[in-house]
């Protein structure tokens, strides 16, 4: 929604964008001016000690000859000449992590009146830049890391948040903008996925892109034998603040229009339970919650329930590494009060992926959402009932790229049945960036 | 009052208990790490491998239960030089443990103990997964566990300092074991030294330089990128007028392309223990070694 106050706040960004960049470029230049030269650089710099490279090279040589000495005389060598012959890089170390990140599809769909599903999915004929992502991260001190995901292409963040890493009794309190953590399928950036398309319960209840905004969040690892996290997050509902959901409304939608008390906020609770069944068998269990203002009814209330559960086989322990196999299955129900009385949704989808090799991956994935008792109040936020089948290959290159076919069959209520085929392409520059399970 | 004074109690003497009982947490990725630390520590240490020794330490799955880990531990010793990159992170992180974060005292990365080889200047992703500070594998080397071993003895003092006298035994022990071992491997396989062989994955460049023993190169054309029939052909071609004694891979990796490798350059396939645990009975570095030399030497 192109209102003054959110491109103003997209041109701040910009703005923010373009300084960000200035000083990592300055950073970059102080670090490489300031930290030691790699052994094999030529010139000696402004911040060198006045040796000429080839002095550089005999004092290495006799310090390796001295030690090739010792190493002889005493047998194996011990930690002291260890540490000194480090020659581990250090010039780089306080840049922060940085990659980019392309989505590019191609697609085509038979049949009309398709499902719609906006954000990073591909809605028509044609090509599409599905995401241009600049992750960002690194530790600020030894108390919080910062992290952020700036989408490139329409000028958004989509993440950008502090996380403490040393607070007592297990807690965690991460504060920015966030992505709700509800379920499975919303905390994950378009990378990570599968399939091309988002599941559909996830445009009906998070967001075409990700249910989330500026908030906060404490969790906490409990101290039982096996992993129990709770979590609860709270987030700032003024669209200016970049609040996205398909499922709660903004301060607007309120009587008063502004932020005025505590039921003005979104909430989101989940409680997440992971069981190691040995060493190739993992399985992981959440129940999530959320509640806020409904974007229906001025006041009204909406609350929204899911449960995820993700099942992976991995034999690791025969050292069949790279074959594993994955079910995820995710579920929601979602009351919403509205002017013409209560609408109860639900949706939800299965999926399995199957790697075979380090280089050939599958899926499967069906998904439906359908509005069960009332009648919708908005039918394109809040579709009639919607169904639709994937079936998806990848080829893995590297680790840093993907091609990916995929084929669709759906059908949303009063609709004829359509059928679209996608390919897919992914690359990924810069520092690889570590993957949550 | 008097149950609020008998609850009191008896919470502080279970802390104070768990307390006196409680051994040091060394929680390792590298199985050999683990295995160290038990050699070392001996029943003042409990130790726990986020990585299988069957599987491959690039990629491993951050798994809640392995956050759950790092979160009890007292003490993180990690490969480093990039190899955890993919997953280590996730898991500091979610942790929430500051004792083991890089900077503080229970974060051990051996890989400053070690003096790295293969160190790439400029790294570039055309020339494959390569690590920038040097490859990694250097656990395959003796040398480098040795150094690796005097590193934890000295970390686990600083952390645990009331078992000072009993890590200093233990190490005495280890040190005489490794020279006396040390020895005999050399012994060994010195009639082999200067063998030449054929790598699946350049994992093996610390062990080949301890055994005196040649790469002729690898079989994926790229670090971390699969073999290719050109590139296997090529490699054949060369390696067929060098007299290459042996195919080295790990135990996670296929070998159906390596067991037609060797038959075609005449050499003989070994999969050799690159970490404890990567083979049944291979529980210490002592039993990983004897295994590789074993191998090595078998007629």
């Amino acid at each position: 929604m192109p209102i003054p106050s959110r491109r103003l706040y997209r041109n701040f960004l910009m703005v923010a964008l373009l300084l960000l960049a200035w000083s990592g470029g300055a950073r970059a230049q102080e670090a490489k001016d300031a930290g030691p030269k790699p052994a094999d650089t030529g010139d000696a710099g402004p911040g060198d000690a006045a040796t000429t490279p080839a002095e550089d090279q005999d004092i290495s040589a006799a310090i390796s000859g001295d030690q090739q000495a010792t190493r002889d005389k005493e047998g194996p060598p011990s930690i002291s000449n260890a540490i000194r012959e480090n020659v581990t890089p250090t010039a780089a170390r306080f840049i922060p992590d940085i990659s980019f990140i392309l989505d590019a599809a191609f697609g085509w769909f038979i049949g009309e009146d398709h499902i719609r599903q906006d954000g990073h999915a591909l809605d028509e004929n044609g090509f599409k830049l599905q995401g241009l992502e600049m992750a960002v991260s690194g530790a600020v001190d030894p108390y919080f890391r910062y992290d952020m995901a700036f989408s490139i292409a329409d000028l958004d963040i989509e993440e950008a948040y502090i996380t403490t890493l040393s607070l007592p009794l297990n807690l965690q309190v991460r504060a920015g903008r966030l992505l709700a953590q509800f379920g499975r399928q919303n905390p994950q950036h378009l990378h990570t996925w599968n399939y091309v398309d988002p599941p559909l319960s996830h445009t009906r209840f998070m967001s075409d892109e990700h249910y989330g905004g500026v908030g906060g969040e404490i969790s906490d690892l409990l101290p039982l034998p096996w992993y129990v996290l709770v979590l609860g997050q709270l987030f700032d509902t003024k669209s200016e603040t970049g609040f996205e959901s398909s499922s709660f409304g903004t301060v607007d939608e309120t009587k008063s229009k502004s932020l005025d008390g505590m039921e003005d906020f979104a909430y989101v609770a989940r409680v997440e339970n992971f069981f190691d069944l040995g060493a190739d068998w993992s399985l992981d269990w959440g129940l999530s919650g959320s509640w806020g203002q409904s974007p229906y009814l001025p006041d009204g209330r909406v609350g929204l329930y899911g449960t995820d559960v993700y099942f992976k086989w991995r034999p690791i322990s025969s050292g069949d590494d790279a074959l594993a196999v994955a079910i995820t299955l995710e579920y929601l129900i979602r009351k919403s009060e509205a002017p013409m009385g209560d609408v109860m949704d639900d949706g939800g989808y299965a999926q399995l992926d199957v790697q075979f090799v380090r280089q050939w991956m599958a899926g499967l994935r069906g998904d439906y959402g359908d509005i069960f008792d009332g009648a919708t109040p908005d039918p394109k936020a809040m579709p009639n009932r919607q169904w639709r089948g994937s079936a998806s290959g990848t080829y893995l290159p590297t680790h840093f790229s993907k091609i990916r076919l995929q084929y669709d069959v759906g059908q949303e209520e009063a609709h004829d049945l359509y059928h679209a085929i996608f390919l897919q392409l992914e690359v990924g520059i810069g520092e690889h960036m570590a993957h949550k399970f | 009052m008097k149950t609020h004074i008998a609850i009191a109690s008896v919470l502080i003497l279970t802390t104070l208990g768990l307390n006196a009982g409680a051994k040091v947490k060394v929680v390792s990725t590298l199985p050999d790490f683990a295995a160290l630390a038990s050699e070392l520590g001996g029943d003042r240490v409990e130790t726990v491998s986020l990585i299988q020794g069957t599987q491959d330490p690039h990629f491993v799955d951050a798994k809640p239960s392995l956050v759950l880990e790092v979160n009890r531990a007292d003490l993180l010793v990690r490969i480093g030089m990039g190899l955890e990159d993919g997953w280590l992170p996730v898991l500091l992180t979610q942790s929430r443990n500051g004792a083991v974060q890089p900077g503080a005292a229970g974060y051990l990365d051996a890989s400053a103990f070690i003096k790295p080889k293969e160190v790439v200047a400029n790294p570039d992703r055309r020339m494959g997964d390569v690590h920038g500070q040097g490859n990694p594998h250097y656990y395959t080397g003796p040398d480098e566990m040795f150094r690796i071993a005097d590193a934890i003895h000295q970390k686990l003092e600083a952390i645990d300092p009331g078992g000072r006298d009993a890590y200093e035994t233990r190490w005495k022990v280890f040190e005489q074991t490794f020279r006396r071992k040390s020895a005999e491997w050399r012994k060994r396989i010195e009639p082999l030294r200067g063998t030449r062989v054929v790598e699946y994955h350049k994992s093996w460049i610390y062990l080949l330089d301890w055994l005196g023993f040649e790469s002729a190169g690898a079989l994926e054309p790229l670090p971390g990128i699969p073999p290719s029939p050109s590139h296997v052909t090529e490699l054949l071609s060369q390696v067929r007028q060098q007299n290459v004694k042996f195919v080295f891979q790990e135990i996670y990796q296929p070998q159906r392309l390596s067991r037609l490798f060797a038959e075609k350059s005449g050499a003989k396939l070994v999969v050799l223990p690159s970490m404890v645990g990567a083979l049944p009975g291979i529980r210490t570095v002592w039993d990983k070694f004897d295994r590789i030399v074993d191998l090595l030497t078998q007629p």
